[in-house]
């Protein structure tokens, strides 16, 4: 492209043999009116219009000089579009030692922190209501006290937003009848917006196949929602076709929690038929997979938490899926019997639902295969490190900060991933509060031992993408 | 060299329809006008577009360089301002060819003044002398206090 002087240069040769008693000296009004004024009005731009059009013509090789319009204009004439920023969604549990005197009311948008640093927002999804007649049912007397669980999502969105395990504590304000909260589990899934090589990847890919007719364009069409991974015929992670084909695994990454309640009315017939869905002493939950149940009564009597338990199917091939076989099953002596009532309020992930719809809801989705959504699982891994820090630095005082970049890293990596220790040590070598990694030191560890460990990475199956569970670093005192 | 007239920023149309064109004497006169009611390029006045010029010009209108002044040490400044602007100018006249001697400065002599009755104008008085002997005066004022 030519630069502004070229074209200066170029009108100026173009006046002189054309008049060459003209004075375009610098500074004459001759020269600011035939040569200056069009450059700077119409000219420079038309250049580098055409400069920008030739590098639209070549996107995949000139993204970088490309705005995000653009691309993701291109990228939907192949029905691609960016994968917006996700947000961590959990559970947390408010709770009270004493038996609130009225209702309890835990409003959509109530605000719970972290207590970590630094200190992350989540907001309750859906309100909950509890009538105080009913607050038996959320009683828990292993711990001593009633617990309300709900679901809640981060109040930003992207893979920093997320919480460990036990470290929301603080609420905003104060809630009519209770002390506290707590988040038993993770607050995960939290994740960034999709960047435009990933987008422009996928349009690649929607080269070998735009249909809905093979693994290829499966992909294609549910990365538009989140990461997945499809396991069609001759996967080893195909268990449903017996070998035979015809099935097709779709997992999903994203989580978004909603919570369901259904009523289940026994029958004497029912009770004796193994397809009803429920036994004396279980219900199978109709939405599945399901990650916790709320509250349960039987015959508008409340039960309490310690009456029954969720048994999620973890293991069946069809488990973390829109069919797996969740189940509530009763405790202490708890039996079902023939006209019972059982009202069960619980939260699952309704996002596989939702790209069920979307996916069935397809024109050209070929009808003849059996499809099922499913969740990918999360790695958890453990990474330790000796440390040597910065002068002036500490462990105690760095390590939040050390850990949130290692999680950034491992936290989107995607499934399948294999994590080593030169990645990790690549990281700690390049945070200014480290001075020195001792590199044999350097552990990760496969919590539930869910992929392949060697000395130095942990290679993880298809369907599992790694999550880091917690880092711990000891002093390298190098003496 | 052939060059247009200007008058409020416009072309001038002569009788027959043409152009109006300046030469000589006039057409310095036009260019020193238009050079000392150009902007150079100072903070506060930066063009938005590669400008090729940028020395082009006077700063008279870039007002902070004479906050705090006193009125002979602004007379001063505008001295400078004056024989930088207008050296500038011969030198774009010593880069062209064939220009004929009663277009090219042989040098130039200036006064500049409080006006004795406005006291926030400042005056300058030009003499142009051309290298063909003529010579020509011009006059500007500025507000400056």
């Amino acid at each position: 492209m030519p630069s502004t002087q070229d074209i200066r240069d170029e009108l100026l040769a173009q006046y002189q043999s054309l008049l060459p008693t003209l004075d375009l000296s610098e500074g004459t009004p001759e020269r600011d009116v035939f040569v200056e004024a069009p450059i700077a009005g119409a000219l420079r731009q038309l250049y580098d219009n055409d400069d920008y059009n030739k590098k639209l013509f070549a996107i995949h090789k000139n993204y970088k000089d490309v705005s995000d319009s653009d691309i993701e204009a291109y990228c939907a004439d192949y029905d691609v579009y960016r994968v917006t920023a996700k947000y961590s969604s959990g559970i947390v549990t408010f709770f009270t030692l004493v038996k609130p005197n009225s209702d309890v009311v835990i409003n959509s948008g109530q605000i719970v922190y972290t207590n970590s640093t630094p200190r992350y927002s989540f907001k309750v999804v859906e309100s909950l209501f509890v009538a105080k007649e009913n607050l038996a049912s959320y009683y828990n007397g292993i711990t001593g006290r009633w617990e309300f669980n709900v679901t809640v999502e981060a109040v930003e969105a992207g893979s920093v937003y997320v919480a460990g395990a036990n470290t929301v504590s603080e609420f905003d304000g104060a809630i009519l009848g209770i002390q506290g909260c707590n988040n038993s589990s993770p607050i995960s899934g939290g994740d960034d917006p999709e960047t435009n090589e990933s987008m422009l990847e996928r349009v690649s890919a929607t080269f070998k196949s735009r249909g809905l007719h093979n693994d290829l364009g499966i992909k294609g069409f549910v990365e538009n929602y989140s990461e997945s991974y499809i396991a069609s015929a001759g996967d080893p992670l195909m268990k449903r076709d017996n070998g035979h084909g015809g099935c097709v695994d779709i997992y999903v990454r994203s989580v978004e929690l909603g919570s369901f309640s259904e009523v289940v009315t026994i029958t004497q017939s029912g009770l004796s038929d193994i397809t009803s869905g429920y036994g004396l002493k279980y219900i199978t939950l109709s939405k599945p997979p399901v990650k916790s149940i709320s509250a349960v009564r039987v015959n508008d009597t409340p039960l309490n938490i310690e009456d029954y338990e969720l048994q999620q199917d973890l293991s069946s091939v069809v488990s973390m899926s829109t069919l797996a076989k969740d189940k509530i099953v009763f405790k202490n002596g708890i039996t079902l019997k023939d006209n019972d009532l059982v009202y069960i309020e619980y939260i699952y992930n309704k996002f596989l639902y939702d790209v069920s719809a979307e996916f069935e809801s397809q024109k050209n989705v070929y009808k003849g295969r059996n499809y099922l959504i499913r969740e990918l699982s999360a790695g958890k891994l453990i990474i330790s490190a000796t440390i040597q820090p910065t002068s002036g630095s500490t462990i105690e005082a760095s390590s939040p900060t050390w850990i949130a970049l290692l999680q950034s890293y491992i936290n989107n990596l995607s499934s399948g991933s294999t994590v080593t220790r030169s990645d990790i040590i690549q990281i700690l070598n390049g945070i200014s509060t480290i001075q020195n990694v001792k590199l044999d030191s350097i552990q990760i560890v496969d919590v539930d031992s869910v992929g392949i460990s060697t000395d130095s990475s942990v290679i993880l199956p298809k369907n599992i993408y790694p999550v880091l569970s917690n880092a711990e670093f000891l002093l390298w005192e190098n003496n | 060299m052939r060059a247009f007239e200007f008058r409020n920023g416009d072309l001038v149309f002569a009788g027959n329809g043409s152009y109006s064109r300046v030469t000589g004497n006039d057409k310095v006169r036009r260019d020193i006008t238009k050079l000392l009611s150009t902007d150079t390029e100072f903070v506060g006045n930066e063009t938005t577009y590669d400008r090729y010029n940028s020395e082009y010009g006077i700063a008279l209108n870039n007002k902070k360089v004479f906050a705090g002044l006193s009125r002979s040490e602004v007379i001063e400044k505008i001295n400078a301002m004056f024989k930088s602007s207008l050296e500038h100018y011969v030198n774009i006249q010593k880069n062209q060819e064939n220009l004929p001697l009663d277009e090219v400065v042989n040098y130039f002599d200036f006064f500049t003044y409080s006006d004795p009755v406005n006291k926030t104008l400042i005056r300058v008085k030009l003499t142009i002398y051309m290298m063909s002997g003529d010579s020509m005066e011009m006059s500007f004022y500025e507000n400056i206090f």
